[in-house]
């Protein structure tokens, strides 16, 4: 009783509109099942039963039969199951109320507790973000329908630099906390099961989002303060006005629309407006204040695109001047399907998606190589598989060959041989911001021996077996046996077939067992016919003889299947010994590492 | 039928340039451009149907972006030739940190009056942070 009550306030929460279309759909859904239904049977009926006879027109019925069972369940598939794939999620675009002198002017325990020595280092690290980042490791783990991206940054302090260098300049910059953004992912993108971490312990504080506005706001005011003293009053109060305006792209959540785009785009020109004029009343006396200008619109018009997450890394994570922060997240990749042109590609694309395989083939964009100086990419297979090609796509002729003499600031790259593991690691170097936009790594993982093709390789053996032995036992006696046992045998291997050949890799985001799983089909689909064949043959149907004799056996039926079974048992054999054997001579590769200089012996 | 390199006839440099295919340039001992011919077809074809197979880009894939979206997105152009780690170490560029930093902690300096403060406060530093240097430069 409670539950129908309970029911029924859950139903009262829902607005007439909502309900009256949830209601509407039920309708309209049950209308399309039951056309379904009686066009399906009457298909049936039409197609196979005596009715046909006593009826002239039978044949108009089953067109009209056959048009309405199409028409209908296309509806049904297309409304009831596309649409909703497709259906477009609204996101509640906030627009913040960011007043630019509310957020300048805050005097907050935060915003007195900026330093001189952070303020910069934030600035030069999302700009120039190769300055504090030495080096980024990248691994990528395949869960289910996700990956597990976990990106660990050496950060320098910048700060502590200072003060190495330049004896006491850097005074006491030792003991401040670092604000650093750790990401600066596009707006409107959502980061899923995010955790951070300092040098591998769950510490890591971020910004609130206020707390970031508070430190974007100063940012822009110590960017424009000396810009601001050289220019005419004029501008200086058109710099205002469009710091304001700019302040309010970055405060904005969601992505940038055409309307911003064009405001956005007014700003910049504003500035270099502004910036042209400076330099050329007083040449050469402005540079430092053009270059922060220029800086300023970089900071704006990356800002108004991303946002920061920002962590506070307190001065004691760092030793000799470096910490380790840790980001972990999920990430879902896009499915790329084969296109129609490449037919046979399409085809087999579509063979895999029936049969409930997984592509092999993964693909990632290497954006993240850029931000540091040293790249590395960690990526692991899922159990059971290991990697059988790599390759770099678009590094058009940018990364030094083998016996080429090159800057050490050139691009480099290096993979990890294939060697039958379970991983792919890359290492790029020095990758320019506009060689990453591009570069892409593929990778394709293929199953390790004996993966699924030797059980199922197991179950063609013993479908041919079976038919064969069967087939020769029946040419031979030239009757069945009197016992319906024989047909329950030659259907075993269809069960076995059904169990080791569909029972991997469900769940899994790559996974190639396509050759499998079409083998098992086909085992399946011939011993079923095996055992039926023999319960026609026990009632003396499908007795035909053929004019030769083939592997012993002279009914044509049994030839039939028992050539269909020893091919499907051949091709899923030939295929598990060449996976088995590439998979070993990878392993038998020479690993290519170097030992050591042994000298000039 | 067999080739001997000095067959092989090296590409016109003036000729405008064309893709290199198998069979291109090669002649039997008789002069024959077998390109033309029914090998230089069948190697065309080989090499069309070879390629077509290894161009796993067409192949189903999952396909991922790992970062922070495009490296070179709006606003890097703006900042690719400055030396940002040089240009925030100059006197202006430390002196308006350390104004900025000032002004935050002063409570009176607000609206337009801060921003008169922070302007004045910016000088102030820019000539500590120049005198310093002045001090620091190794007498000559």
């Amino acid at each position: 009783m409670s539950a129908a009550i309970d029911t029924d306030a859950a139903e009262d929460v829902l607005d007439p509109g909502e309900k009256k279309r949830l209601h509407e759909r039920g309708a309209l859904r049950f209308a399309f099942v039951v056309t379904m239904v009686l066009s399906f049977s009457s298909v049936v009926v039409t197609a196979s039963g005596s009715w046909q006879y006593a009826e002239s027109h039978w044949h108009a019925y089953l067109g009209f039969s056959l048009f309405m069972l199409i028409s209908s369940t296309a509806c049904h598939v297309y409304i009831f199951q596309f649409l909703p794939t497709r259906k477009r999620f609204k996101s509640d675009i906030q627009v913040v109320d960011a007043d630019y002198e509310r957020f300048r002017d805050e005097k907050s325990e935060f915003s007195s507790s900026l330093s001189e020595a952070q303020l910069p280092m934030f600035v030069d690290s999302l700009i120039n973000p190769k300055a504090t980042r030495s080096r980024i490791i990248e691994e990528i783990r395949p869960i289910r329908r996700v990956l597990h991206q976990s990106v660990s940054t050496t950060v320098k302090s910048t700060a502590v630099k200072d003060d190495e260098d330049e004896g006491n300049r850097g005074k006491g910059n030792e003991d401040v906390d670092v604000i650093y953004p750790l990401m600066t992912p596009p707006k409107g993108s959502l980061q899923d099961h995010l955790v951070l971490r300092i040098n591998g312990d769950d510490t890591a504080a971020t910004l609130t989002y206020h707390e970031y506005l508070v430190l974007m706001a100063s940012m822009l005011r110590a960017l424009l303060a000396a810009p601001k003293l050289k220019v005419s009053p004029a501008d200086r109060d058109r710099l205002d006005a469009i710091t304001s305006t700019a302040f309010g792209h970055i405060a904005r959540r969601g992505r940038i629309e055409s309307a911003q785009a064009k405001d956005l785009a007014q700003c910049v020109s504003d500035i270099e407006r502004i910036a042209t004029r400076l330099k050329d009343d007083q040449p050469g006396q402005a540079d430092d204040e053009v270059e922060l200008l220029r800086l300023t619109v970089g900071l704006i018009t990356k800002m108004a695109g991303n946002y920061a997450i920002v962590v506070v890394l307190p001065h004691d994570v760092f030793q000799g001047g470096r910490a380790i922060v840790t980001y972990q997240r999920y990430i879902i990749p896009h499915l790329v399907r084969a296109p129609v042109r490449q037919l046979a590609r399409y085809l087999r694309d579509r063979a895999r998606m029936l049969l409930g395989t997984r592509p092999i083939s993964l693909e990632i964009q290497l954006n993240n190589a850029a931000l540091a100086r040293s790249y590395h990419l960690n990526v692991f297979a899922p159990d059971g598989m290991h990697l059988g090609e790599q390759e770099l796509i678009n590094g058009n002729g940018r990364f030094s060959s083998r016996n080429e003499a090159r800057k050490p600031s050139d691009p480099y790259k290096r993979f990890r041989k294939r060697l039958g593991q379970g991983y792919l690691h890359l290492y790029l170097r020095s990758i320019p911001a506009d060689l990453a936009d591009n570069l892409r790594v593929r990778m394709r993982f293929h199953e390790t021996p004996p993966g699924s093709m030797a059980p199922t390789m197991m179950a063609a053996l013993a479908s041919f077996a079976l038919i064969y032995i069967a087939g020769v036992v029946i040419s031979a006696a030239n009757k069945t046996f009197d016992s319906d046992f024989p047909a329950l045998v030659l259907a075993f291997p269809a069960l076995a077939a059904a169990f080791v050949g569909f029972d991997k890799g469900a769940g899994q985001l790559l996974g190639g067992t396509l050759a499998s799983r079409a083998s098992s089909l086909t085992t399946i689909i011939i011993s079923l016919l095996a055992s039926g064949l023999y319960m026609a043959q026990t009632a003396d149907e499908m007795t035909r003889k053929s004019t030769f004799e083939l592997m012993l056996i002279d009914s044509t039926w049994w030839q039939l299947l028992a050539s269909l079974a020893l091919l499907n048992f051949t091709v899923s054999s030939f295929v598990w010994v060449t996976r088995t054997y590439s998979y070993y001579w990878l392993a038998s590769r020479d690993t290519g590492e170097n030992t050591g200089w042994d000298g000039h012996r | 039928m067999s080739l001997t390199s000095d067959q092989r006839i090296d590409p016109d440099p003036d000729l405008p340039h064309t893709p290199s295919m198998p069979g291109d340039g090669l002649r039997d001992r008789s002069g024959y451009d077998l390109g033309t011919g029914l090998l230089g077809k069948l190697l065309r074809l080989l090499e069309r149907l070879s390629a077509r197979a290894a161009h796993s880009d067409s192949e189903s894939k999952w396909s991922v972006y790992t970062g922070e979206g495009r490296a070179t997105a709006a606003g890097n152009e703006w900042i690719q030739n400055i030396d940002v780690e040089r240009l925030l170490r100059r006197p202006v560029a430390r002196a308006a940190f350390a104004a900025t930093v000032v002004i935050n902690n002063k409570r009176e300096a607000t609206g337009e009056a801060g921003e008169a403060a922070l302007l004045e406060e910016y000088r102030r530093q820019l000539r500590r942070i120049q005198d310093e240097e002045r001090a620091n430069r190794p007498s000559t």
